[in-house]
């Protein structure tokens, strides 16, 4: 009981709050340092998404989530038995409940979270996104219906040695070798006979060194394709930088083997009508960016443009405009990026509770300071 | 001992004040006479037409009375020279260039550059094109060589070099803007055919440019056979037309990147602004255009001429042309307006003034008499009168809301640190307020003066940044918390200060206190406000509330170490003077959120670097510490035994 006791005092104390915060000080100035160096993914990593750090290796310190939960739990025993809920506190609570909910939000954009990006040309469509950073090997048969039935697996920490089953082919391709990010070589020598199938004529693979963040990665691996109908074993070569699939024919017919970026089903077809962008006269600052996209929405199609601060929303899908290229035929490609969150709306709600609560409590304040100045 | 503290704060305070007043901004006088030089023209009284010129600059519409300006700011740092205002001098480099060589306005920071240059070293920094001019093809050389290099591995003279070498570079091209306007010996013409056929008299004539380009047509029929026919079977009056075509050709080309875009043309339904280089270099082939360029001719002879008329009954219609061009253009009207804002020198009046109400407000602490508290407050009005003056003449001029650019940030804080101090002082009439306001807004202002002096302060704002909702709202926020956060700051100092000079004076102290943490409270509301207002921005634009930018951690940071003030105030962790020094904190982690991470050179807040300013930084939050380190113990201990 006196234990039960010491931690509840412990997660009572307004010197947890201090202490918390002053942590969670030192750890955004330390993680905004940090990003000089080695850029916003590293310092998001090592800092803002991690329960423990070593500094220089050695000294432990609590990360960011460990701060926070504890802040967390902290602001709810507070909330729940050291609170009075009369109208002089009325401020305090709405603050602290406003903060509660800011936190408890951020937990839900980063578990249920998602960030993807769509790239179109003009007069193309899609309603897949792809994802920023992972990769995952994709594989379909090659045949003249319009729908592809296509087997994929995420690559996200995947084990060298492990079996792929492709079942529905009756072959499964073998992990022999996988880099997250990868250089990738042909052989010099003409009369060099390749011991790896590649699309693109790729022989050798390095792991690569560069970079910090994995979302200018380019992973590459060496596979090994079994159960063919010809019980041949063939070795594959997929690069992320491969502009075609790799493709492998048998008895059965003819097999694509992609190392691609992730793929996110979308709910609807978009389609990018127009790309436009506007610069401020006789100079190369930007004005304006936008995109006119046509958008399925089951069967009916509605046209929508999608500008810098203007974004397209559905289901919980949001597309912002991110970027654009120019490409040789003087047509334009346009770059969406794509954000589900379902939690989208949590912070919207915690803002307004706390900053009422911070405007009412200083107002409740100098009320009741004027009042006792004037009672004196 | 009052009395001599307030002659001697009399004696010291208004020059010191009348020197802040007039060290940055000289008297700009319009209808100014250009000075006489060697070869001068006679100049003209009055350059208002000319100043009233629309000009297109980095995506701006301006009046020439701004684009001179800027255009001296960047070679000289100032926006005078020799006593002549910046227009007035735009006039002469425009259409008498010659007499300009001799005026000292390039700045070379760095006495190691005109070391390598091999000229003599100039105490006032500032050097003529003649002096220059021996140098030239030295300090091309050496600013090529600096350019190669990676931009982090310049020492400071390599980036004066280049610095240098671009200014020459405006110079020049500024120097030959009008060139095709004044007769020279490339186009001479003294065969008698040539003549009749340029229709110049009888005759030989040193011809301009424009005219030999206006009559070019008359030309060709000379010109059609010549390639075919052997050079050395050319009559004399071919080898005149090809000579006087090929001038034409090589001065066209030589000048065919002129900056001067002043000249409004539609084309495809899209504006677009040309050089009068650039119309020429068309052929005069836009009627509008060609009238606007013979325009511009007959501006450069009356000038040259000093005939005042003349050059204004050429300029009017030129600029009712373009005014015409721009029918329907927002920012057209307010042209007239920004010279006004320029001559009118608001945010100076407003620097004089609010030195001088500290002035009155620390006589009146000493010597309690009643008129100097009415006259500080008033001088406090009057320079809050002339900053939102300014601040709403800016806005109307750019159409947006206050904060644009750094530069902007600075008198919007100021601004809502005096308005915050007339708060206090209406609760509390004790001049705390009045000091609090009047340094404030003198400090923030003066030290807005370094931004002013590195370009354009209404420059267009990125496709980002094009939101007039959330710039009035979130920037407007986050910096109103700056300002609370600053004046908490400053009430940190000042009750540190009473604490060791009138320890025994409680009630005072305490008066500062509720100030002091009142502030801190409006910053904390303010700073949170503006943060998440930020986060909120951020997922409207980008698809992600939080995404641990500098700019967004510098704010998080206010708005954490606000909070554990409070928390640790309300814990008795610290009384109330570490209540203020942690304000005094504050108020250094207000200028690093604010300016510190422009300097970390990443995120997607990296506007706005400014050299040199990390040096201040530190400077100032060296000075803070030491501050704080030595009042704090010592406050608190004559608090104690007090």
């Amino acid at each position: 009981m006196k234990i039960a006791s010491s931690i509840l005092s412990f997660f009572l104390s307004i010197r947890l709050t201090v202490v918390c915060l002053l942590l969670l000080s030192v750890l955004i100035v330390a993680g905004t340092l940090y990003q000089v160096e080695y850029g916003l993914f590293l310092a998001q990593k090592r800092f803002f998404d991690s329960w423990l750090i070593l500094f220089w290796g050695f000294i432990p310190f609590p990360g960011t989530q460990t701060v926070l939960s504890l802040l967390f739990v902290n602001l709810f025993c507070n909330m729940i038995l050291r609170f009075s809920y009369g109208w002089r506190q009325m401020g305090l609570v709405m603050i602290h409940m406003g903060l509660m909910l800011l936190l408890a939000g951020g937990w839900v954009t980063r578990q249920f979270g998602q960030e993807s990006f769509l790239s179109l040309v003009e007069g193309e469509g899609s309603n897949v996104a792809s994802d920023y950073r992972e990769w995952e090997v994709a594989v379909w048969k090659e045949e003249r219906e319009t729908v592809r039935n296509v087997t994929a697996y995420d690559m996200k920490n995947i084990p060298d040695g492990i079996a792929l089953p492709l079942d529905a082919w009756g072959f499964d391709l073998r992990v022999d070798i996988y880099h997250d990010h990868a250089r990738a070589f042909r052989s010099t020598n003409p009369d060099h006979e390749p011991r790896v199938t590649n699309a693109s004529g790729i022989t050798m693979l390095e792991e690569s060194s560069g970079g910090y963040d994995p979302q200018e990665y380019t992973p590459g691996g060496v596979f090994t394709l079994r159960g063919l109908s010809n019980s041949e074993e063939k070795r594959l070569l997929l690069f992320g930088g491969d502009l075609e699939p790799t493709r492998i024919t048998d008895d059965t017919g003819t097999y694509a083997f992609s190392l691609r970026r992730k793929r996110h089903e979308l709910p609807i077809f978009v389609q990018l009508l127009n790309f436009e962008r506007e610069f401020h006269p006789n100079s190369d600052i930007p004005k304006s960016f936008s995109s006119l996209i046509e958008v399925d929405v089951q069967g009916v199609a509605r046209q929508v443009t999608v500008e810098m601060n203007k974004p397209f929303r559905y289901q919980g899908y949001t597309f912002y405009q991110a970027s654009y290229a120019d490409l040789e035929q003087g047509t334009q490609l346009s770059t969406f990026a794509i954000a589900l969150n379902y939690g989208r709306i949590i912070p919207y709600v915690a803002t307004a509770m706390t900053f009422l609560g911070l405007a009412v409590h200083f107002l409740i304040q100098l009320y009741v300071r004027k009042g006792s100045r004037d009672r004196s | 001992m009052k009395n001599v503290c307030f002659i001697l704060l009399v004696l010291i305070g208004i020059p010191v004040i009348g020197w802040a007043y007039g060290n940055t901004e000289p008297t700009p006088e319009t209808n100014a006479r250009p000075a006489p030089a060697a070869g001068d023209s006679a100049g003209l009284s009055s350059l208002h037409e000319f100043s009233h010129m629309a000009v297109l600059h980095d995506g701006r519409k301006m009046p020439m009375h701004t684009y001179a300006r800027l255009a001296l700011i960047q070679l000289s740092g100032r926006k005078s020279v020799s006593g002549m205002p910046a227009e007035a001098w735009m006039a002469r480099l425009l259409f008498d260039p010659s007499s300009t060589l001799d005026d000292p306005v390039f700045l070379i920071n760095h006495p190691d550059v005109a070391q390598a240059l091999r000229i003599p070293v100039n105490e006032n920094r500032r050097y003529s094109f003649s002096d220059l001019h021996g140098g030239m093809g030295r300090l091309r050389e050496l600013a090529e060589r600096a350019g190669r290099m990676e931009s982090d591995r310049r020492s400071q003279v390599e980036n004066e070099l280049i610095r240098v070498y671009r200014n020459l570079t405006i110079y020049l091209d500024l120097f030959y803007a009008m060139a095709f306007a004044r007769p020279h010996p490339d186009f001479s013409v003294e065969h008698p055919a040539l003549l009749d056929l340029l229709q110049a008299g009888d005759e030989p004539v040193m011809l301009r440019f424009y005219d030999v380009a206006e009559r070019a047509q008359t030309l060709q029929p000379l010109l059609t056979g010549l390639t075919t026919k052997p050079a050395e079977t050319w009559t004399e009056v071919e080898q005149a037309a090809y000579q006087l075509s090929g001038a034409l050709y090589e001065w066209a080309r030589q000048h065919q990147e002129s900056p001067l875009f002043i000249i409004p043309v539609t084309h495809h339904g899209e504006e677009s602004w040309l050089s009068p280089w650039s119309v020429l270099g068309m052929g005069l082939r836009d009627p509008g255009a060609g009238e606007a360029v013979r325009g511009l001719v007959e501006m450069n002879d009356a000038y040259l001429a000093g005939m005042q008329v003349d050059f204004d009954l050429a300029a009017r219609p030129f600029n009712d042309w373009v005014d015409k061009q721009l029918d329907g253009d927002r920012s057209m009207p307010f042209l007239d307006w920004e010279i006004t804002f320029n001559n009118l020198r608001l945010f100076s009046w407003a620097r004089f003034f609010y030195g001088m109400a500290f002035l009155f407000t620390f006589m009146s602490l000493i010597n309690k008499a009643r008129w100097l508290y009415g006259a500080s407050l008033l001088l406090l009005g009057a320079a809050f009168l002339a900053h939102s003056g300014g601040m709403l003449m800016r806005m109307a001029i750019m159409g947006r809301p206050p904060m644009t650019n750094l530069y902007a940030t600075f008198i919007f804080v100021s601004w809502v640190c005096v308005l915050l101090s007339f708060i206090a002082e209406r609760f509390q009439r004790n001049s705390i307020g009045i000091l609090s306001g009047s340094v404030s807004g003198f400090l923030l202002l003066a030290f807005s003066q370094r931004f002013y002096l590195q370009g354009d302060t209404m420059g267009q704002v990125v496709a980002v940044l094009d939101s007039n909702f959330w710039l009035s709202t979130h920037v407007t926020t986050i910096t109103a918390g700056y300002a609370g956060c600053l004046l908490a700051g400053l009430l940190g100092h000042v009750y540190l200060l009473q604490g060791v000079l009138a320890p025994r004076r409680a009630e005072t102290r305490k008066a500062t206190y509720y100030a002091m943490v009142g502030m801190l409270g409006f910053g904390l509301t303010f700073s949170f406000l503006g943060t998440m207002l930020g986060g909120v921005w951020a997922d409207q634009s980008w698809g992600r509330f939080w995404g641990w930018d500098p700019k967004e951690n510098g704010a998080l940071l206010i708005v954490l170490w606000c909070s554990i003030l409070f928390h640790a105030r309300l814990d008795s962790m610290i009384g109330d003077v570490g209540m203020a020094a942690g304000c005094v904190v504050g108020a250094i982690i207000v200028m690093m959120a604010w300016l510190g991470v422009n300097l970390l050179g990443v995120g997607l807040h990296s506007y706005g670097f400014t050299s040199g300013l990390a040096m201040n930084l530190f400077v100032y939050s060296a000075f803070e510490l030491l501050f704080i380190a030595v009042l704090t113990p010592w406050a608190y201990k004559r608090i104690q035994s007090a």
